[in-house]
């Protein structure tokens, strides 16, 4: 290839390239990034915080790399790891904490772990539901030394958002509610909080911590008390049932209240413990009952256990409330008091205040000296009752004259033993029901079984064959009779007998004359007085009667139908002396004695006895006044008469019965002697004494006195009868007042019933409304947070 | 295309190519005289060009897949997926298409690119069992590919962009999508810094040690 072109030669240079020329610039890429990432490591390494480790009792929820660690909700740490501590009691998380907040965690910290709660007092993290749960710490904002291990909380603190306050103890009283995370609330002012309420060391009460939040701690003082602030009050009381609605903003918010009620009060440091009372009114109440300073407590056991005294009965001194029971116990102490007997035991919480010390001295010390000189004294403790209708009791501390010498036991334990005396209890049932029992006691039935048996021995006589020829023998007597009348002698009688009337009547007219009716009718008004106090005095028969019963059953039991057949035998030696001669002689005798009678009362009339008897029936008016005086002794006679015929009752009446017949048979054998036919003779002589008497009396007026008497007694038992149809009346009447007092009183029991029923349901639903309150709350100023959290 | 017999190249005629506007020069020209480009034969730091993007692009490759590449957020749930964990995640539920198609598009693809980058780098120095025309249509490939393997991030975007429901749903970037996205441009400019041209030099030109290797079996 002749025509072929040799291309010229290129000039090869070989040229010396520089560095620059022979590296690419693009090699700046990778060494930038190379400084970048060596950049960026190092600035995270420079940012990590240091680790701390928490140590849980329960750590659920927790996961590495994802649990949150924050500080008023904003995050300032993540969970690095889960483990246990050495002994695997406890959980231990490693946190790693943000280097600009690390310095700030220090001793004071707080760590809980949040999680959702929901509970009648509300919904709490809720968002933690969807996020999982974060731990929440709480430390103060000056830096510090973070020690190696914290401990974390089981709880969420009192002031959880940061708040400082001042932190006090609640003790409820009764069942107040202490319900945790209520609200404290001063004038409707949201000032604090209630922590968790938990059962007190010694078990009797329930506390709680509170914080109140500053600057509202200033509010408060040693006077302050504290109520629970419910939404609305409820009261069952004498004037009818009242619902006091006095907020429906605290019905929703609920928790308690307080107010400074006297001023004064002093410094309260933290931790100092009050009292939640479980309304207002008892709250400020309780300001005069326990300013008095510590208490001096003594005990009092009492013989007598009997029911009425309960915890905060009063304890009087002289009628001024000085202290109040705080307990009542039963008390078995064979060694102490030598027997088994169950006696009452009560502690009495003695304010020194109100014993009238001077006020600087009220102290249990000087309020103990004083009531050991005052015992010395005679002081003593008894129980009196301090309401009729309830029964119940209250302790008082009265100067008993002429007390057994006594000292205040001062090694008592685990109080001083204050000595006592006995009660003075004023039971209106027992007293009631102590009269019906005696009522109730009367041997009624046995009288009317002793009366009727009685009654069925008199028929059972009555029919005897010897009763009935009692008539034959008397209508025999009477045919002897009618013969000796009919004899001369007695038909010459009525000539006597008319001039002895004669002289009667002379007698009387005198009589008269002397005004001895008037002063019998004294006589009688003065009987009469005599009889009414007679009546008050018969309180004491039913006893009589009793043995009187017993008496009559004796009598019962007597041989009375021999009785009869004596009589009967007398009765026929009668009729035979009565035919006998001397007794027809005895009309002879008896004209010879109208005679002499007839004589005698010329002589009388001619000596002025008329006079004489007008005195003596102003002596006997006398001597009926002074009975009338005298029936006022008339009880214990009663009494005399019941021992005598108590003694009758035991007297051997069936011997006395035998006796009895063998008197009559000796007075039988007597009629039958010749004195005895004399006997006729003196007893016409007495008949004839005795009509004269009775017509005096009858010419008196007595009989209308005595039917005016019987008429005004009749009028009175009228009265009386009315008045005690009346009575049972009366007693329902009072036994249903007393009924519905009673039933009002057990209503009105708020603790305890319907009372307590009636409370608790609108306490429940308080509380209901509060959890709805506090969820609308959480609702209304985060509504969103019910989907993702805040 | 079946390259027969042999090929004047016009290196082999002394001639030498402006990139830009292609006039032709003779070699040794340092630059165009029509466009002022500068020209060369072969551009002697295209190798290295190559590894510097190809090593910034591998070492981005990494945090691309353990750094979480998207961020879920339902109902307060937050939910972090890395590339491959959400793969398997759909695979888990069932949805063998979707996380095939994310394994090849995010793992497959970006990791046969470099290998197809360093595996040409490597033989453009030391020779290849692979025919020179076979290279040139894996050079292609990765050029044309290269604008696909954003696929991923433009789908982060998307998602991020679209599901935006508040406390419902939303989804962020990761620090991977980041991490993604670089490295897919460094891949690619790895991949144009490659000069095409050096897979058909023939050998003889590519390495002093090469031709030293060579020269006592072809004398010449």
């Amino acid at each position: 290839m002749s025509d072929q072109i040799i291309p010229p030669q290129l000039p090869v240079e070989p040229v010396r390239q520089s560095i620059l020329e022979r590296v690419s610039i693009v090699w700046i890429i990778p060494l930038i990034a190379l400084l970048i990432a060596l950049g960026v490591a190092w600035q995270s390494y420079q940012s990590r915080g240091p680790v701390i480790e928490i140590a849980f009792e329960n750590a659920s929820g927790v996961v590495a790399n994802e649990t949150e660690l924050r500080y008023r909700d904003v995050a300032v740490g993540v969970v690095e790891r889960v483990t246990f501590t050495e002994s695997l009691d406890k959980v231990l998380v490693r946190v790693r904490v943000d280097r600009d907040v690390a310095p700030y965690v220090d001793e004071d910290a707080q760590f809980w772990v949040v999680r959702p709660k929901i509970s009648t007092e509300g919904i709490e993290g809720l968002d933690t539901v969807l996020t999982g749960v974060f731990i929440e710490g709480l430390w103060n904002t000056k830096p510090g030394n973070a020690p190696a291990r914290f401990d974390g909380l089981s709880e969420a603190p009192l002031s959880r958002d940061g708040r400082d306050g001042l932190r006090i103890v609640l003790r409820a009283v009764d069942d107040t509610g202490l319900t945790e995370n209520a609200p404290i609330v001063y004038r409707g002012i949201d000032v604090g909080r209630i922590g968790r309420a938990q059962v007190s060391a010694d078990g009797t009460t329930v506390e709680a911590e509170a914080i109140i939040f500053k600057p509202h701690d200033r509010l408060i003082s040693t006077a302050t008390r504290f109520w629970e602030s419910s939404g609305f009050t409820f009261n069952l009381g004498p004037s009818g049932a009242e619902i006091d609605f006095s907020s429906l903003a605290s019905l929703i918010s609920g928790g308690i209240s307080f107010s400074t009620v006297v001023s004064g009060g002093g410094v309260v440091t933290p931790g100092t413990v009050f009292s939640v009372y479980t309304d207002e009114g008892a709250a400020r109440a309780s300001v005069f009952a326990e300013g008095d300073g510590a208490p001096l407590n003594l005990t009092a056991v009492f013989a007598d256990n009997v029911a009425g005294l309960t915890v905060d009965s009063p304890v009087d001194l002289g009628g001024v409330r000085v202290g109040r029971v705080t307990s009542v116990n039963g008390l078995v102490d064979p060694e102490r008091f030598g027997d088994r007997q169950v006696r009452l035991a009560a502690t009495l919480a003695i304010r020194p205040g109100r014993l009238g010390l001077p006020s600087g001295e009220a102290s249990p010390e000087a309020a103990l000296e004083f009531l050991d000189k005052q015992v010395r004294d005679g002081l003593r403790a008894r129980l009196v009752t301090a309401s009729i209708l309830t029964g119940g009791l209250k302790v008082e501390l009265l100067m008993v004259e002429d007390a057994e010498p006594a000292l205040l036991d001062q090694t008592g334990s685990p109080n001083p033993v204050v000595p006592t005396t006995e009660s003075e209890i004023a039971d209106v049932s027992a007293t009631a029901e102590g009269l019906f029992e005696r009522i109730n006691a009367l041997p009624i039935e046995d009288l009317m079984n002793a009366a009727i048996g009685a009654l069925d021995n008199v028929s059972r006589f009555v029919a005897g064959d010897d009763l009935r020829k009692v008539p034959g023998d008397l209508r025999a007597l009477l045919g002897d009779a009618r013969g000796l009348i009919g004899s001369e002698a007695a038909q010459a009688l009525p000539g006597q007998l008319s001039a002895t009337t004669e002289e009667l009547r002379l007698l009387v007219t005198r009589l008269n004359e002397d005004q001895a009716a008037t002063r019998l009718l004294a006589a009688v008004d003065a009987v009469n007085a005599a009889a009414a106090s007679a009546t008050a005095a018969v309180a004491g028969v039913p006893a009589l009667v009793t043995r009187l019963e017993a008496v009559a059953a004796k009598a019962q039991s007597l041989p009375l139908n021999e009785l009869v057949d004596e009589v009967n035998a007398l009765a026929r030696n009668a009729n035979a002396v009565i035919g006998t001669e001397a007794a027809k002689a005895m009309p002879g005798a008896v004209t010879d004695s109208l005679n002499n009678l007839t004589a005698f009362l010329s002589d009388l009339r001619d000596r002025n006895v008329a006079g004489s008897a007008a005195e003596a029936l102003v002596a006997v008016r006398d001597a009926a006044a002074d009975l009338s005086t005298s029936v006022a002794g008339v009880p214990e006679l009663i009494k005399k008469i019941d021992a005598v015929a108590a003694k009758a009752e035991t007297l051997p009446l069936n011997e006395l019965a035998a006796d009895l017949a063998k008197l009559l048979e000796s007075a039988d054998a007597l009629i039958g002697t010749d004195a005895a036919r004399q006997l006729p003779v003196d007893l016409s002589a007495a008949l004839a004494s005795l009509r004269q008497v009775l017509d005096d009396l009858r010419d008196g007026g007595l009989i209308e006195n005595a039917n005016q008497t019987f008429a005004s007694a009749r009028d009175a038992a009228d009265s009386i009868a009315a008045a005690s149809s009346d009575l049972p009346a009366l007693i329902r009447r009072a036994q249903a007042v007393l009924g519905q007092a009673s039933d009002v009183l057990r209503g009105y029991d708020a603790s305890k019933g319907i009372g307590k029923d009636a409370a608790q349901a609108l306490r429940e639903v308080e509380r209901a409304a509060a959890a709805v309150g506090s969820l609308s709350r959480a609702l209304e100023r985060n509504p969103n947070s019910l989907l993702f959290g805040r | 295309m079946e390259i027969t017999g042999t090929v004047t190249t016009a290196r082999a005629a002394g001639l030498i190519a402006c990139r830009r506007c292609t006039t032709v020069w003779p070699a040794g020209t340092a630059t165009c005289g029509r466009c002022g480009h500068a020209i060369a034969s072969r551009d002697q730091l295209s190798l290295q060009k190559v590894w510097a993007w190809w090593i910034v692009g591998v070492v981005c490759y990494v945090p691309a897949n353990v750094l979480p590449m998207l961020q879920t957020r339902t109902l307060g749930m937050v939910e972090n997926n890395t590339i491959i964990g959400g793969a398997a995640q759909l695979a888990d539920h069932g949805n063998w298409g979707v996380a095939i198609v994310i394994l090849v598009a995010s793992v497959m693809i970006p990791i046969g690119k470099f290998a197809v980058i360093a595996a040409l780098a490597i033989s453009v120095r030391h020779g290849s069992g692979m025919s020179q025309l076979r290279r040139q249509h894996l050079f292609e490939l990765v050029e044309y590919i290269g604008r696909w393997s954003m696929i991923d991030v433009f789908v982060v975007a998307l998602l991020s962009s679209l599901v935006q429901l508040g406390a419902l749903a939303a989804v962020a970037p990761g620090p991977a999508s980041l991490y993604f996205a670089m490295s897919v441009v460094f891949t690619m400019l790895s991949a144009q810094s490659f000069d095409s041209r050096m897979i058909w030099d023939p050998d003889t030109i590519v390495s002093r040690a090469d031709r030293l290797r060579r020269l006592p079996g072809q004398p010449g």
